[in-house]
């Protein structure tokens, strides 16, 4: 048995620390899935543009001036992928706990501070910035109704804010919380581009570029994570049973 | 004074001065509920022992059993309560008082 009980205390609050978002590995996943996404929205609009009748030479120019100019319809199967990915990430890191969970069990942390990498804001902060702009997006297209309102478009604004509602009450943890901001916020420029008039592609192409540098910071917590973890981890394999 | 320390000594908490329970009490004072598998690896005792210690400190009313499922595998988790905080405090109370220059 651990005789020492500062030991003891430590173990279970790092543990309990170091588990959630499977270790850090579901900033992996999110990563993952956001380089996939990108991958997509650029080959959508990459081929609009070359199938784009202009005479204009192609520079990143010209491709940025097409962005900005002409009205993009993302085709089904990216409207499909951006409102898939939510859930798809969500379920994922839940996997990727279970498995995590496999071999210690779960520990949920006494202190909410303890939870409070990445930032030290509310938790509900990331679901409501995702529920505020989703209600922003889909007034936007629903007020666009004179050029036709896109349906699929509002449904899918409307799933991925009521999904923030699920996530958002499920965790506590805020790297968790803020991979799955970061996965819902592009799928809903995406979800709005489904209404040609407003002419987002632009907006899509910089949020994707710009959330992928916020993913770059996530994975950075991923990794201090995971380490810490494989750390606690070793404590524990280190223990041997003692009992009468 | 001998008589007093004496005292203090039959005045601890019984319940939570044993090792295994002290543990147990130890690990759950440190989080907000833990599952019986961490407890098992953690405090390094066996699933009868700590499955016994964890009944006596239920029926002392110091920690609560949660049952739950995880898909179709269930799981018990335990969490301490209110009662067992302050045993457990009052207990580091008495050890300090007890051993003077420890902390």
């Amino acid at each position: 048995m651990v005789a020492d009980l500062a030991q003891l205390d430590d173990l279970t609050r790092r543990y309990a620390r170091y588990r959630p978002c499977g270790a850090g590995l579901g900033a992996f996943w999110g990563g993952v899935l956001l380089m996939a996404l990108t991958g997509l929205v650029f080959r959508w609009t990459v081929t609009a543009y070359g199938e784009s009748s202009g005479a204009a030479p192609r520079t990143p120019d010209a491709y940025w001036q097409f962005l900005r100019s002409a009205p993009l319809f993302p085709p089904p199967w990216l409207v499909l992928a951006a409102a898939a990915v939510p859930f798809v990430a969500w379920f994922g890191i839940t996997i990727i706990q279970r498995w995590v969970d496999r071999r210690f069990g779960t520990v949920r942390a006494a202190d909410d501070r303890e939870l409070r990498a990445v930032f030290r804001g509310p938790r509900w902060i990331a679901p409501a910035a995702v529920g505020g702009l989703a209600a922003a997006m889909a007034a936007r297209v629903l007020f666009d109704a004179a050029h036709g309102a896109s349906a699929v478009g509002i449904v899918g604004l409307l799933a991925i804010a009521g999904w923030a509602a699920v996530w958002g009450r499920r965790s506590r943890d805020r790297l968790t919380l803020w991979v799955m901001l970061t996965l819902s916020i592009p799928p809903l420029f995406i979800m709005a581009s489904t209404d040609g008039a407003s002419r987002m592609a632009d907006a899509t192409v910089g949020i994707f570029s710009t959330y992928v540098f916020v993913t770059f910071s996530l994975l950075g917590h991923g990794v201090r994570r995971f380490r810490g973890f494989l750390s606690v981890r070793r404590d524990l394999a280190a223990i041997q049973v003692m009992d009468e | 004074m001998k008589d007093q320390s004496l005292k203090a000594i039959l005045d601890l908490d019984r319940v939570v001065h044993e090792p295994a329970r002290l543990a147990i009490l130890t690990v759950l004072s440190a989080a907000e509920e833990v599952e019986f598998l961490f407890l098992l690896k953690v405090t390094g005792l066996s699933k009868g022992n700590l499955s016994a210690q964890a009944q006596k400190l239920e029926a002392a009313g110091y920690i609560q059993t949660i049952k739950a499922f995880r898909g179709r595998v269930p799981v018990t988790s335990f969490r301490m309560t209110d009662e067992g905080r302050s045993a457990l405090l009052a207990y580091h109370a008495q050890m300090r008082a007890l051993l003077p220059g420890r902390k």
